[in-house]
């Protein structure tokens, strides 16, 4: 009873809300409609239709401050950002409508043209859309996350960089060599995603070649030795050294060995440079291409 | 560059401070000199190793005399913090008995970490090891940690034990089992973030004891590993808190 009582008020209010306004729109000599598509539009209706618009970007404003900074904090930052923007244009996008609704103007002309543009837009943005899905099915698979060096491999030509972000459309990679790359999302979910932060540890992979006549045993010992003594090459899983082949001018010995994730290229590099020194001061020769002297 | 002749690596880091323009610091390898820059309110630490300068560091204070604190730390430090817990492979395995506790002693390696303090505050300005630092992964590349590594002794008998001081620390570790096996043990991962040695007493020892607990949960083996009665340092300050069970481990991929 007193819910309605209530309303009643405030309907009776905004009635003579209305009517005060419509009173001072008058005795000020302002126009009390604009002609918006040949259709006379009261002028209190055009206020209330901006003033919803006002109030919806305001509220898609707070929206977005509010996600990005306590609702989303858990999330990784470019996810956080799409559902901000989303939420933005979302709720832009709903007090656009409530305004044209309440406006009063007759949109069904502008309706049918629109339906037709829909088509004739539909049609020239079928990739925009198909990047769309693409991006949405990134997102839920998650083969990769902001700041994850990842190798493409697959459709495109290899891309091998630092994933950026991932936008609705695109993702944005920061390339080995400093430059920049923009791909579609369609050509990166259909693409090989080689991630290489999925885990705490990598294997180093040397292949080397020594002359043949030299010792095969001793190589093999002064290279776990050189293993033994470099700190940042795991204990476990157990370095393993061992004869790949028999080349045409070489011996080739395998050396697979473990290192933390963040320290692999300069434990690659390192253990090169210290096996070549190594077997140096031991005087085993390593092979040369064959039309190559020394 | 100042050098003064050798201080007496005992003495001094038995106080854990190295005031300005003392002797020089011979640790090992290590010599540390901590002298006036001319002309400012500066300082320099410097540490070198076979005369190779290694690191070089101003020190910019008012204080006077300007002091460096010198502790014997966990060996999460050097060559760089990539590890937070340390993995002890035992020499010799040990067996313990279903529903019982066995007490053993061990050892671990220990580095040396210095840090620029000034009243309640402080840095962490360099660490060193007094030995070559090894590592290994725990578990598998996707899901396991890395580890300080080192192999060790293990006894039931404290006097067995016999650390090496300023290179390694004596623990105390606890195996309770409560599965209904009779369990083997080789090894221990122990979780090192923070934690800091005995330094009222000699610095050769971890304070408490490690319990390594053996359990079943969800009808799988599991072991618990938590330090109880030992220190941990607060980020960046010179106090310490003594919360117990602050820091736990889950073997979950053997023992």
């Amino acid at each position: 009873m007193i819910e309605v009582f209530a309303v009643t008020l405030a309907v009776t209010g905004l009635t003579s809300l209305q009517s005060e306004i419509g009173a001072v729109v008058n005795t000020m000599a302002i126009p009390s409609s604009i002609d918006i598509l040949g259709k006379g539009v009261p002028l209190l209706n055009i206020i209330v239709t901006i003033a919803i618009i006002a109030v919806g970007v305001g509220l898609a404003k707070f929206l977005k401050v509010f996600i990005t900074r306590y609702i989303g904090t858990k999330l990784p930052a470019d996810a956080r950002n799409n559902i901000a923007k989303a939420a933005y244009y979302g709720v832009i996008a709903i007090a656009l409508l409530s305004a044209l609704g309440s406006s009063g103007v007759d949109l069904s002309g502008v309706l049918v043209a629109g339906g037709i543009a829909g088509i004739v837009i539909g049609f020239a943005t079928q990739s925009l859309f198909s990047n769309l899905i693409s991006g949405i099915f990134l997102y839920i698979d998650k083969p990769m996350k902001a700041g994850d060096p990842v190798l493409l491999t697959g459709k495109l030509p290899d891309v091998a960089g630092v994933v950026i972000e991932t936008t609705p459309l695109s993702t944005r990679f920061r390339m080995f060599d400093g430059t920049y790359a923009r791909l579609p999302n369609t050509e990166v979910f259909s693409s090989e995603i080689r991630n290489y932060s999925g885990a705490v540890a990598r294997r180093v992979e040397i292949s080397i070649g020594i002359a043949y006549g030299q010792d095969i045993d001793m190589a093999i010992s002064v290279i776990r030795k050189t293993l033994n003594d470099t700190s940042l090459v795991l204990v476990e899983p157990e370095p393993s050294v061992y004869v790949d082949s028999l080349g045409e001018s070489s011996i080739n010995i395998n050396v697979w060995c473990w290192a933390p994730f963040s320290e692999w290229f300069s434990v690659k590099t390192m253990l090169i440079q210290k096996i070549k020194q190594e077997f140096d001061s031991n005087k085993i020769e390593v092979s040369m291409p064959q039309g190559k002297s020394n | 560059m100042q050098n003064k002749g050798k201080g007496n690596m005992e003495d001094i880091l038995k106080q854990h401070l190295i005031h300005i323009g003392e002797n020089d610091l011979v640790i090992g390898e290590n010599r540390i000199v901590f002298g006036n820059k001319s002309g400012s309110h500066s300082f320099l630490y410097q540490r070198y190793v076979a005369d190779k300068l290694v690191s070089n560091i101003t020190v910019v204070s008012h204080e006077s005399p300007a002091v460096i604190g010198i502790f014997p730390a966990a060996p999460v430090l050097t060559p760089k913090r990539i590890s937070r817990n340390l993995c002890l492979k035992f020499k010799s395995p040990v067996i313990v008995d279903q529903k019982s506790v066995a007490e053993l002693y061990t050892k671990m390696p220990v580095e040396i970490a210095v840090y620029r303090q000034h009243r309640e505050e402080e840095m962490l300005i360099d660490a060193f090891s007094l030995q070559s630092p090894r590592y290994t992964l725990y578990g598998s590349p996707e899901s396991g940690v890395l580890c300080r590594y080192d192999e060790v002794e293990v006894s039931t008998l404290r006097d067995d034990i016999k650390p090496e001081k300023y290179k390694e620390a004596l623990v105390r570790v606890r195996i309770r089992n409560d599965i209904h096996n009779v369990i083997k043990v080789t090894k221990i991962v122990i979780p090192m973030d923070n934690v800091i040695l005995d330094h009222l007493h000699d610095d050769s020892r971890l304070p408490g004891h490690v319990e390594m607990i053996l359990d079943h949960t969800f009808g799988k083996e599991v072991v618990n590993i938590h330090l109880a009665g030992t220190k941990i340092k607060r980020p960046d300050k010179t106090s310490a808190t003594g919360k117990e069970d602050s820091l736990t481990f889950l073997m979950d991929a053997g023992y």
